[in-house]
């Protein structure tokens, strides 16, 4: 009876042994593809920084022309701001890599193959480092490319992920860290730049009508509404760069506790970057562009 | 234009956008002393370092490294006394010999000539110590 009962005990806990196993390999992707999802779905939300960026700098030059100029200076104003207009495709290319790279890595968590858009190979083959996008970010997103390439080509099933992460890290560290500047400091700045260029605008107006109560109540009014769009941009902004800091360090925290996870440490640890991605990202929701 | 840091873009980028802001204020500050040529040619000052923030590249690129460190010390000397001369001037002379400086800055900005940029930075920031 004795010895029954001890086989009974070792059957049982060799049962549970097994069921936390189980437990243990579903929960450590469903913590990655949880992470994965809510990073590439927060890199979606890039584009409307991009495109104002040009945006933002066409307004300053529309801005610094005379108050009592009737013209249309359009092409002027975009003319001036070309460097601007052609760094996007750079970005929103570059960004779709990053995208592209963290869906591979949620296929690979759900026991998928790997596959990609294809503009992907042509756009990291071409794509050039420039002062405002510097090499270490061109060699990032050619890095990532050439792990999709590989990925797809060789049929990477989920044991490759481990590999996958450590490999790439370098890389979604050097592409976050760039794209989060651009946005969150060099974008904020030249939003500062219109601000300063708009209030100047209206200063000159008030100037010219200055003994007109109604027209400098409208004026100020505008200018305020003005002031708080672009205000909302550079919070919506500074949030976006926090989101790519989040990316990034969620995914050194993959990298670096790859091959050694522990099912329950993981989800402790990648759960707080999933939740801030979607906090910050809800946040910043609400800036108009 | 030199390999520049990030650090270093930045730096430049930020003094330009605070010299900037500092010649709007004063133009805003003094406007009424000010001849239209004189008001014009702060404000057409203002529209070239606002470039510089956005594209660094206009006075940047012909500039080494060395006179770009040159550059962003004479910025920051620049703004200071701007700033200064906006919050404490009440010597109308040294309002319109800072004002004469700094348009002669923005013309020789327009000229596109490195040397004359480099030479009228150092001009403003003697005449705003004098």
């Amino acid at each position: 009876m004795r010895v029954f009962s001890t086989t009974a005990a070792h059957r049982r806990a060799g049962a549970l042994t097994a069921l936390l196993l189980v437990l243990g390999s579903c929960a450590t992707p469903d913590a990655v593809r949880q992470f994965v999802t809510t990073a590439r779905d927060a890199t979606v939300r890039f584009s409307p920084f991009v495109q104002d960026i040009a945006d933002s700098c066409v307004r300053r030059k529309l801005a610094e022309r005379p108050v009592t100029e009737i013209a249309d200076t359009a092409g002027l104003a975009t003319g001036a701001c070309k460097e601007n207009f052609d760094l996007a495709p750079d970005l929103l290319g570059s960004m779709n890599v990053l995208a592209g790279y963290l869906n591979a890595l949620n296929s690979l968590a759900s026991n998928g193959t790997v596959s990609y858009d294809k503009e992907i190979d042509g756009f990291a083959d071409k794509v050039q480092s420039t002062a405002k996008f510097p090499a270490p970010a061109t060699d990032a997103v050619k890095g990532l490319a050439k792990f999709l390439v590989d990925a797809a080509a060789s049929g990477y099933q989920r044991k490759k992920l481990v590999d996958a992460l450590k490999k790439a890290d370098p890389h979604v560290t050097a592409l976050t860290d760039t794209l989060g500047h651009i946005i969150g400091v060099e974008y904020v700045r030249d939003l500062d730049n219109e601000a300063d260029s708009l209030q100047n605008r209206y200063i000159d107006a008030m100037r010219s009508d200055q003994h007109n109560g109604a027209v400098a109540l409208l004026l100020q009014r505008e200018w305020m509404r003005d002031l708080a769009t672009l205000q909302k941009r550079r919070a919506a902004a500074i949030g976006y760069q926090k989101v790519l800091e989040k990316v990034r360090d969620g995914h050194k925290q993959l990298a670096s506790q790859a091959g050694q996870w522990s099912a329950s440490e993981l989800a402790k640890e990648l759960v707080p970057y999933t939740a801030s991605i979607q906090t910050l990202v809800t946040s910043f929701q609400a800036a108009s562009f | 234009m030199p390999d520049l840091t990030v650090q270093q873009a930045d730096e430049l980028a930020n003094q330009a956008l605070s010299a900037k802001v500092a010649v709007g204020e004063f133009r805003n500050r003094f406007f009424d002393i000010f001849t239209p040529d004189q008001r014009d040619g702060l404000r057409t000052l203002a529209i070239e370092l606002g470039d510089e923030v956005d594209h660094l590249t206009a006075v940047a690129i012909k500039l080494s490294l060395a006179d770009l460190q040159g550059t962003m010390a004479n910025l920051r000397d620049i703004t200071n006394g701007v700033n200064n001369v906006v919050a404490h001037m009440s010597d109308v002379r040294k309002v319109i010999t800072v004002a004469t400086a700094l348009v002669g800055l923005g013309a020789a900005v327009a000229s596109g000539s490195s040397s004359a940029v480099l030479s009228a930075l150092k001009d403003t920031v003697t005449s705003i110590k004098e």
